[in-house]
């Protein structure tokens, strides 16, 4: 065999398709079993929503009275960079910790903007996916926590067309970057989801997203 | 049984199968597949007039279970461990014991999330770009990444590497 001879996408995915079809699996279960877990189910919400309408009526009494004491505007700390749609914080050695609000519009250039005063050189693009071929290592210049601080397994190659968990904090650590490389954030706003990944700074394509 | 439980009952027995293996192919272990599945069709029976009228209700019950997995994956902070996959695990079939491809499926399992999902929606739901890009809320243009991507990846799994007129 050649290279010529290699197989056609319909090929891999029927290959693919048998392998998985091969793999044994457990009877289905009776439908009136599913249909009495969906019943169950359709209860528990319909209790909850009315639990939910007497929570929701308290919280706003309480608000009224000013409990939360909320609609005073965040205030920058130093090392600091606050706004809607996400929170950079200065770190020891030259790190940054990275949190966005995936609910909030983001401005690509103030998040590029701020990430360069940090010393990070990055390429931040919105609906759009960035990558260099082939693509560089991260060599761990990106590191994810969830908001408990449990950490989230580095993904491997192709982790630009991985979204990082909701609320996720991302710890950048510029120093790790080869050079000529550079981190690109893509946020495709439609499914507010954020990717990232690295980038030879003077090769690379962005699009498809 | 209403004629309401006879369409959802037909639907089921119907789409069990090709939303199990779907979803078997992006989280790898076929029992917490079944588990996932089994709880995404109960959750399109508690809204089956909503989920009837869907455009592609196997993809609707697909996402759901696969989010199902996500929520359990975003509580526990870490990536579903593919390493306790039952099949891989115990060793499993033979290699080409009924068109089982251990090596293959490996490399399926190793595959980004992402690629797995649009591999998945394609083989065993046969939906088109559009649809799979409609149900996983991304682009087009991004689908095709996605499965390009992972086509390959699996290609280099199956393609004999090429020997040189020397080597003959």
């Amino acid at each position: 065999m050649n290279v010529h001879d290699e197989m056609s996408d319909d090929e891999v995915l029927r290959a693919a398709e048998r392998s998985l079809s091969a793999i044994p699996m457990a009877a289905r279960p009776d439908a009136r079993v599913i249909m009495a877990r969906g019943r169950a189910r359709r209860r528990r919400r319909l209790a909850g929503l009315g639990a939910a309408g007497t929570a929701a009526a308290a919280v706003a009494a309480l608000s009224l009275a000013g409990v939360f004491g909320g609609g005073s505007a965040p205030v920058n700390a130093p090392g600091t960079i606050r706004t809607a749609a996400f929170t950079l914080v200065k770190g020891p050695n030259g790190t940054a910790k990275l949190t966005l609000s995936l609910h909030q519009q983001l401005n690509p250039t103030a998040l590029q903007h701020a990430l360069a005063q940090d010393g990070i050189p990055a390429l931040v693009r919105i609906n759009a996916i960035c990558s260099s071929n082939p693509e560089p290592s991260d060599s761990g210049v990106i590191s994810i926590q969830l908001p408990d601080g449990n950490p989230v397994i580095p993904p491997g190659p192709g982790a630009a067309s991985e979204p990082v968990p909701r609320d996720a904090v991302m710890v950048i650590n510029p120093a790790k970057l080869i050079a000529g490389t550079e981190v690109t954030f893509n946020y495709l706003a439609d499914n507010h989801e954020l990717h990232f990944g690295v980038i030879d700074t003077g090769s690379y394509t962005c699009g498809g997203g | 049984m209403s004629n309401e439980q006879a369409e959802f009952a037909e639907f089921f027995q119907a789409s069990w199968e090709p939303c199990l293996r779907a979803v078997v192919t992006v989280v790898g272990s076929p029992p917490r597949a079944e588990d996932q599945v089994a709880e995404a069709f109960a959750r399109a029976w508690a809204s089956w007039r909503k989920v009837s009228r869907h455009p592609a209700p196997q993809a609707g019950v697909v996402r759901t279970a696969l989010n199902t997995g996500a929520s359990w994956w975003r509580r526990s902070g870490r990536e579903l461990p593919l390493a306790d996959h039952d099949l891989m695990a115990s060793g499993g079939p033979s290699p080409g014991a009924g068109g089982l491809d251990s090596t293959l499926l490996t490399a399926l399992w190793s595959l980004p999330v992402r690629q797995r999902e649009v591999i998945a929606l394609r083989i065993f739901l046969d939906l088109d770009t559009g649809t799979i890009a409609s149900q996983l809320g991304i682009e087009a243009g991004t689908v095709r990444v996605h499965l390009s991507r992972g086509v390959a990846a699996l290609r280099r799994e199956l393609t004999p590497t090429p020997t040189t007129e020397a080597e003959q």
